[in-house]
């Protein structure tokens, strides 16, 4: 965990050491406030880097996920999955790239059921017509407005 | 007498009506991750127009209220906040439902809900008007010191990690500055990006970091289930508190509850602030901090509770003065503008009628709530037992739809797909996400308070800041805030070390 402690610490102090000339071009008092936390952040992250170094400071906190890494297969190939479905939608429309969602995620969450999992994914896309485009309006359908 | 005719007046068919269907619409609404109170008021406004004045005005506020509780349903069952003033609840309703405790869960939260709405409604009909002068002393020095304080309490709500708790704060109030300043007209980190000038919406990164996020985390054992533990089913559903856990709770119902109105009457602090702000002073008052975050019902009621409070309070200086204390208040300013009503003293004399009649029901649609939500949370204990097989994909397609349904703007989905990935990863790497929002929401009062405290400092801004009384008093509150926070932590890894070193000894 300490490892990823330090390169965020120094991703971060990267990060706003590179965006801090940048707010020179902002206008009047515009560049106060993003001045103001930006030193912060970097303020913040010297000390998370320190604490790092000094083994009697590193937090007990290690995160939700217990800082193991191994079992990320599934989530990030459902994020890209996701992902690839909401980018589709602009040509194929928000129907047909929810559906083919739903196929993945079948094989990717692998749905014990597949048959109760089609039904269950086929009435959620129900609920989403019926609440979504015919009860607020809401142009699901139009693959224009997703940007196709 | 005057009282009597206006509790006559709430309880006409049209009247009752509207709360109800105003209670219903709320719940549902709230109840789905990703549709807040605002986007269910301002949808509802229109179907309003055709309503008497009092039925329209109930129907919308009971939509206010019942959204924030609702919020609470899929905060407790998914972990995911239907409503990001029900981010502090997922912390402890979560693991109930994981241990299989669903309804005790749930019934705190409705009861907790039921009794901050009540007390709101209590504080708009009696406290408005002396209350409502205490926002008016706020200027700029305190609006920023009071969102540096909000910002420092987050450090402790990081599960016990501080610096990582105010970084992550910070991240949130630079995302905040992102895109057009609205004094000089200039696109901030906007890097030619069309879609950046105009900022990241707020809701797109709540559905992202809280929704999405826990849809990741799902996918690590996606045939599991929500609930870890098969004890649901032995529990009695009881739609009370039972004793032991009301007295547990009483002192905290009523701290929040306190607080819930007085952040509500605060304008631009909403039911986001005042869930968090009860929440950790719940848990800076407790004997037991260790349960925070592992299903603690004080800290479900102090969420619940508050959120609820500043649904009636944020109307105090919306009808008083005609400042809106959050945005719902804001969309029913709107709404009384329609309806031919002025804010102000007015409301309490000529339209005195509709005023006290909207208040009273207020109070009843509070009451209608609690009962509706609880017939309701009984069916919805189910989801917990469904294989997370099932959950992960109605969270991912209602994460897409309800970014997208806020303004048809594909740029939202991205928004909230990048701020999930972002939360998935902060979690797993003990940054909470929770902060970040926080930093988001205090972002824009923050920056103005700092820029007018700026123009306004004679010399140094810091003075300026000090000098006067109220900033004094929340400088003193943050100072408190952080060192509490830093001795808290310090004495969690003084604690774990002296447990390894104790596992050592032969």
């Amino acid at each position: 965990m300490n490892w990823i402690n330090r390169t965020i610490a120094l991703c971060m102090i990267a990060g706003s050491v590179t965006l801090l000339p940048y707010t020179e071009k902002f206008p009047g008092s515009a560049a106060d406030f993003p001045q103001l936390v930006l030193v912060v952040i970097i303020v913040l992250s010297v000390l998370m880097f320190a604490r790092s170094l000094v083994p009697s400071l590193v937090s007990i906190n290690a995160g939700e996920g217990d800082g193991n890494f191994s079992r990320i297969a599934h989530p990030v190939s459902t994020f890209a999955a996701t992902a690839a479905a909401v980018f589709a939608m602009r040509y194929i429309g928000f129907y047909p790239a929810i559906a083919g969602l739903g196929v993945l995620l079948i094989g990717i969450l692998g749905a014990k059921k597949p048959a109760m999992f089609i039904g269950a994914y086929a009435g959620l896309l129900v609920f989403v017509f019926l609440v979504f485009q015919l009860l607020l309006n809401v142009p699901l359908d139009s693959t224009r407005l997703w940007g196709g | 007498m005057d009282i009597l005719l206006f509790l006559a007046s709430v309880l006409e068919p049209m009247n009752l009506f509207a709360i109800l269907v105003g209670v219903v619409c709320g719940l549902l609404i709230g109840g789905l991750p990703g549709l807040t109170a605002n986007l269910g008021v301002a949808l509802l406004l229109p179907v309003t127009y055709s309503l008497d004045v009092t039925a329209a005005l109930l129907m919308l506020m009971s939509l206010y209220t019942s959204a924030i509780y609702g919020g609470s349903f899929a905060a407790i069952l998914l972990g995911a906040p239907g409503t990001s003033a029900s981010a502090a609840t997922a912390l402890d309703g979560f693991q109930l439902t994981r241990k299989g405790e669903f309804d005790k869960a749930i019934r705190i939260a409705t009861f907790s809900s039921v009794v901050g709405g009540l007390a709101s409604g209590f504080a708009l009909l009696i406290i408005a008007p002396p209350l409502s002068l205490l926002s008016l002393k706020f200027g700029p020095a305190e609006y920023f010191m009071l969102a540096v304080f909000g910002l420092t309490i987050i450090g402790t709500l990081s599960s016990g990690n501080v610096v990582k708790g105010l970084l992550s704060g910070a991240l949130g109030l630079f995302i905040s500055v992102i895109g057009l300043d609205l004094d000089s007209g200039f696109p901030r980190f906007a890097f030619g990006m069309r879609e950046l000038v105009s900022g990241f919406n707020f809701v797109p990164v709540v559905i992202g970091l809280f929704s999405v996020s826990q849809a990741l985390f799902m996918c690590e054992n996606v045939h599991g289930s929500i609930q870890q533990n098969d004890t649901a089913n032995n529990n009695k559903w009881r739609f009370l508190p039972t004793f032991p856990e009301f007295r547990e709770i009483r002192t905290t119902l009523a701290r929040s509850s306190l607080i819930g109105i007085f952040v509500g009457i605060l304008p631009g602090a909403g039911g986001d602030i005042g869930s968090w702000v009860s929440y950790n002073e719940a848990r800076r008052f407790a004997k037991d901090k260790s349960q925070f975050g592992k299903g603690a019902i004080v800290g479900i009621a102090a969420s619940e509770s508050a959120n609820n409070a500043v649904t009636g309070s944020s109307l105090v200086p919306l009808l008083t003065l005609g400042i809106p204390g959050s945005a719902t208040a804001a969309i029913l300013l709107g709404a009384l503008i329609i309806h031919g009503l002025v804010p102000g003293r007015t409301l309490f004399t000529e339209h005195a009628n509709v005023t006290y009649t909207v208040i009273f029901g207020f109070m009843l649609a509070n009451l209608v709530m609690g009962v509706i939500g609880m017939l309701i949370a009984k069916r919805m204990a189910l989801v917990a037992t469904v294989p997370q097989t099932f959950i992960v994909p109605v969270i991912l397609v209602l994460s897409i739809v309800g970014s997208y349904s806020l303004g048809n703007n594909i740029f939202d989905v991205y928004t909230m797909l990048g701020f999930g990935l972002l939360g998935y990863f902060m979690r797993k790497t003990g940054f909470s996400p929770a902060p970040l929002i926080l930093g988001l929401i205090l972002g824009p009062i923050a920056e103005t308070g700092f820029r007018q405290s700026l123009v306004l400092a004679p010399s140094n801004v810091l003075f300026y800041i000090l000098e006067r009384p109220i900033s004094l008093v929340l400088v003193a509150l943050t100072l408190l805030s952080i060192l509490s926070a830093v001795r808290t932590e310090w004495r969690q890894m003084r604690a774990a070390r002296d447990g390894d070193s104790t596992k050592l000894k032969p």
